[in-house]
């Protein structure tokens, strides 16, 4: 199988008048043609600037170290029109329809139609008029919402407009930012179930985003947990919640009820403070500060990632004591 | 056929000609008769509140306005009965609201002390020279002002801006007359750079029908249509910069960047289409301000417009013409401001037109 | 609040309340310290406020009277005449001091004016629902509509040149645009949860006028105010230009109406042209400069270092 995505020990900074911010610190990950990778956390957690690192979309004075692989394409090193051509063509992203990620003053037949024609000036305006048909079709719109303006639709149609809007120009590889974000429960159902089919479909590398693990586990093969800039979990999808023996992964999972379980929104758990500065070390201390299970020795050694059974890898320096088996020694971060 | 913004920022960059199929005609029933009724509804009520300050103005801030004449010059009281008796003073307050209104739906206005014709006849004569000044002034500044303006926020905080930004701040503070005396003193009176004329309209002797006669009324506009051009420009490049200072925070922006469009391409086709909608608002606020400028431009520059007949009309006081031009200024800006709302409503499809 | 009948623990509050209040004001201090052009603006401004109060020191006002002009009639800057004279052989520098007097007074009494009106009428269409606050939005509205300098002008005709009516004439002309502002504020105010236990608590509206929105919206008049008197300044100086004002005073615009109507500028005196259209410019830019500042730290989401 291809590999559609490899980053290796990214590291990303913004640079902000009050001193750098670390957003990324040193992270890997590989994503093949076909598969599915969920990156769980909560904001300020990094993982929507891993997502914007894999199209070079942070600002020009972040500071970018590591790389990124797109389809063999080393991202970073790509000119400005070999990247441009890139974008959208190789990789696309689902932004969050709620937001503003549409432009109010226009129909979204012609911001469907954008990408196509930029890639490809020569198609002609029968074409791209098919075209754009098709994606609405092929995510279930009728055809007439050509000439609708973004605010005319529902959240759940500007969600289904942004994923058409991705898959315009055929990427392989589609990543989807806080895709179901700000819908209700029902309409993010079919988005998710959406996306699933489209991927397994047109063969897509599907990486997905979100601060809900729940919805991870649903539809990713592979989820990682983000926090503080770095990946501290990484577990097969379904089995996130079962497996998952870091304490923040718990906590995060924990600070959703569990549908069904009317006692689990009575007792809410999770962590006692938003970790909102992620600046050097003050990231770690803070989670020494909020893990539930933790006396801080976390800080002192260094916590090794490491693989254990069942395809968790994890770095929690009590996930022996928490009863589970190492298979290898330790792997790179 | 499509609103003018849409089909400047397509052209610009020239990649969507005829590939775009969605464009349907925008005017074509774009607007409902119930938005058209409102917004004339809306000037209507505008427009009579308008002429209702003009009556206060005229006749109850001031009940003897026959003393002002002359300003304060002694007259007998012989002559003020006379002229309270030709305005119409004698009567009740309620007497001449009423046949003020109908002298204003009949647009017959008086008339004017100074020249002894109808206000209308007079108003109609001079309402051309002030066109020819304030219209180009206008929409050059406004074009200017908005390229000038989207190009500071979008590179903000560069050299470009800081330097721009700060002359447009000093423009800003400064006397539109000043800025025309200055032009006048270097570049009409002086002896060696005075190469435009120094006032008017025509050059004696040259027909102003002819093509020299074209000409020279152009040559005559340069400095004050120049001077007026850049002190609006500087406003207008304020108002722009702070409108897409505050587009550039969405992110359809960022989508347009990932979908692989140049800088320049997401900035015709997104920033400025959302960035012009609140330009729009703010100069027709604005308009009143720009009446202003056509008084004090044309009085140094003694452009036979409107500006001029009001600065003249005060000195004497010519209170008719005085009360005509005040009624055809704010009837002017009224009208302006419902245009700007047919414009904004065309460039921005959320609003219910 | 104010009807429980505790007194130790009500003026404890009110303590707290001045304490609180006054490091607001500090911080804002600081913030305004932090700030270059404002700071600069706020120099500027002290020197010329020290030159209108002090004029009398600083130039002798007899050189005021045309009947004692002793100089040369538009003659260039010399050792005598720094600035050079006028048409009438008085000292530039001379008026150009005594000159500062009425565009500042004016400026900063009617910006008095137009703000006690435009809190006023601001504060109350904001804050009723009725339609009371509906004529007052449709009032301002459409005083702002009507052209300013015509209005001004007209005005100015009828009430006759003096201090005091051309003080009238722009305080009544500027209002609307405070008005809008300030409703604006008072909008974003009625929203904030301390409002609806106010309301709760059965505050009356003159009680949450008074306590709970002005004291909120006072920051934004206070930056307003700056601006408005760089406003009022340039509607000062034009009305002065254009013939309008108190002839007997000196002042910048009067200064430049002199040096256009008499020809000095056709003739090319730009000692008569430059130094009071400088001056003129360096105050409004010094308000603005210092306006914007007040408006940045009130208002941080205009700035917010995009």
């Amino acid at each position: 199988m291809t590999q559609l995505l490899r980053i290796e020990d990214l590291r990303v900074t913004y640079r902000s008048g009050r001193g750098d911010i670390a957003a990324v610190r040193g992270v890997s990950l590989s994503l093949d043609q076909g598969r599915s990778l969920g990156i769980a956390g909560e904001s300020g957690s990094g993982k929507s600037t891993v997502a914007s690192a894999v199209l070079r979309l942070h600002p020009r004075k972040a500071g970018v170290e590591g790389r990124v692989e797109v389809c063999g394409k080393d991202v970073n090193s790509l000119t400005w029109g070999a990247l441009r051509r890139m974008r959208w063509s190789d990789a696309a992203i689902v932004f969050q329809g709620a937001m503003n990620s549409l432009n109010p003053v226009r129909t979204v037949g012609e911001q469907i139609a954008e990408p196509i024609l930029v890639h490809r000036p020569e198609t002609t305006r029968r074409a791209c008029d098919l075209r754009v048909a098709e994606l609405l079709d092929m995510v279930s719109l009728a055809a007439e919402h050509t000439y609708s303006y973004p605010h005319q639709l529902s959240g759940g149609q500007k969600q289904r407009i942004m994923i058409a809007m991705a898959l315009a120009c055929d990427p392989k590889l589609l990543i989807a930012d806080e895709a179901t974000t700000a819908l209700d429960v029902k309409v993010q159902a079919q988005i998710l179930r959406l996306l699933r089919n489209l991927a397994v479909e047109l063969e897509l590398g599907l990486m997905m985003i979100s601060h809900d693990l729940a919805v991870l586990s649903s539809v990713c093969d592979e989820v990682v947990v983000m926090h503080g800039g770095r990946i501290i979990e990484q577990a097969p999808g379904p089995r996130v919640f079962a497996q998952a023996k870091h304490p923040y992964t718990r906590a995060l999972a924990g600070a959703f009820p569990t549908i069904g379980d009317p006692a689990s929104r009575y007792r809410p758990q999770g962590l006692a403070d938003d970790p909102v500065t992620v600046v050097d070390d003050v990231a770690e201390r803070e989670f020494a500060a909020q893990c539930t299970s933790l006396d801080g020795d976390c800080l002192v050694h260094k916590p090794e990632f490491a693989r254990y059974a069942h395809g968790l890898k994890t770095g929690c320096l009590r996930a022996e004591d928490l009863g589970i088996a190492r298979t290898e020694s330790t792997v790179a971060r | 056929m499509t609103s003018p913004s849409i089909s400047t920022a397509t052209h610009v960059d020239g990649l969507v000609g005829p590939g775009f199929p969605h464009r349907r005609s925008r005017l074509a029933g774009r607007f409902s008769r119930r938005f058209v009724l409102t917004q004339f509804a809306g000037s209507a009520c505008a427009l009579m509140f308008v002429i209702v300050v003009n009556f206060f103005l005229f006749r109850v801030i001031n009940p003897h306005p026959e003393r002002t004449l002359g300003r304060g010059k002694a007259r007998t009281a012989e002559d003020l009965e006379e002229i309270r008796r030709r305005l119409g003073l004698d009567e009740s307050l309620w007497m001449q609201f009423g046949k003020y209104l109908k002298q204003v739906f009949t647009g017959d206005f008086g008339v004017s002390f100074q020249y002894s014709k109808p206000v209308p006849d007079l108003i109609g004569e001079r309402v051309w020279p002030t066109l020819l000044l304030v219209l180009p002034a206008t929409v050059l500044s406004i074009w200017l002002g908005s390229r000038l303006g989207s190009r500071q926020a979008w590179k903000h905080g560069g050299r470009f801006d800081r330097s721009t930004s700060a002359f447009a701040t000093v423009l800003y503070s400064m006397p539109e007359w000043w800025l025309g005396l200055l032009l006048f003193m270097v570049f009409a009176a002086n002896p060696v750079f005075g190469v435009f004329p120094i006032g008017g309209l025509h050059s004696p002797g040259v027909a102003p029908m002819s093509v020299e006669g074209v000409a020279d009324t152009i040559w005559h506009l340069v400095l004050p249509t120049t001077t007026l051009t850049v002190t609006y420009l500087a406003e207008y490049s304020m108002i722009m910069r702070s409108s897409m200072l505050d587009v550039m925070g969405e992110d359809y922006l960022l989508t347009g960047r990932a979908k692989g469009l140049s800088d320049r391409q997401v900035l015709h086709r997104h920033a400025l289409p959302n960035a012009r909608l609140p330009m729009t608002t703010l100069i027709a606020l604005n308009l009143a301000f720009t009446v202003g400028g056509a008084i004090t431009i044309e009085t140094v520059f003694s452009i036979p417009g409107l500006g001029l007949l009001t600065s003249e009309a005060m000195r004497i006081p010519d209170l008719p013409l005085l009360q005509g031009l005040f009624l055809v200024f704010s009837a002017a800006v009224v009208v302006a401001n419902m245009v700007a709302n047919f414009i904004y409503a065309l460039q921005d499809p959320r609003v219910k037109a | 609040m104010t009807t429980a009948p505790a007194p130790p623990r009500r003026s404890s509050a009110r303590a707290l309340r001045w304490k609180l209040r006054r490091e607001a004001w500090g911080r804002t201090w600081a913030k305004f310290r932090a700030n270059r052009a404002g700071m600069v603006g706020l120099a500027v401004l002290l020197v010329f406020a020290v030159i209108a109060v002090f004029a009398p020191l600083l130039a002798d006002s007899h050189e005021l009277r045309v009947s004692a002009a002793s100089g040369p009639i538009l003659a260039p800057p010399s050792r005598k005449y720094p600035l050079g004279t006028d048409d009438n052989g008085r000292s530039i520098l001379t008026l150009l001091i005594f000159g500062a007097r009425v565009p500042l007074l004016v400026g900063l009494m009617a910006t008095v004016i137009s703000m006690v009106i435009g809190t006023i009428v601001g504060m109350a269409s904001g804050i009723s629902d009725g339609w009371a606050g509906t004529v007052l939005f449709r009032l301002t509205e459409w005083f702002i509509v009507i052209p300013f300098l015509p209005l001004a002008l007209v005005l100015a005709t009828l009430l006759g040149g003096s201090l005091l009516s051309i003080i009238v004439v722009i305080g009544i002309t500027g209002w609307p645009a405070t008005a809008l502002v300030i409703r604006a504020q008072t909008f974003s105010v009625r929203e904030r949860p301390f409002m609806e236990r106010a309301r709760v608590l059965g505050a009356g509206p003159w009680h949450l006028m008074s306590k709970h929105v002005f004291p909120n919206v006072l920051p934004l008049v206070f930056a307003n105010t700056t601006l408005t008197v760089a406003g009022s300044v340039l509607a000062e100086t034009t009305l002065s230009f254009l013939g309008f004002g108190d002839p007997t005073a000196v002042s910048w615009g009067t200064m430049l109406n002199a040096a256009f109507g008499t020809g000095a500028v056709s003739l090319g005196a730009w000692w008569a042209l430059l130094p009071p259209g400088i001056c003129v410019i360096v105050v409004v830019l010094a308000f603005t400069m210092a306006g914007q500042a007040l408006e940045d730290i009130v208002n941080p989401r205009l700035k917010e270092g995009r």
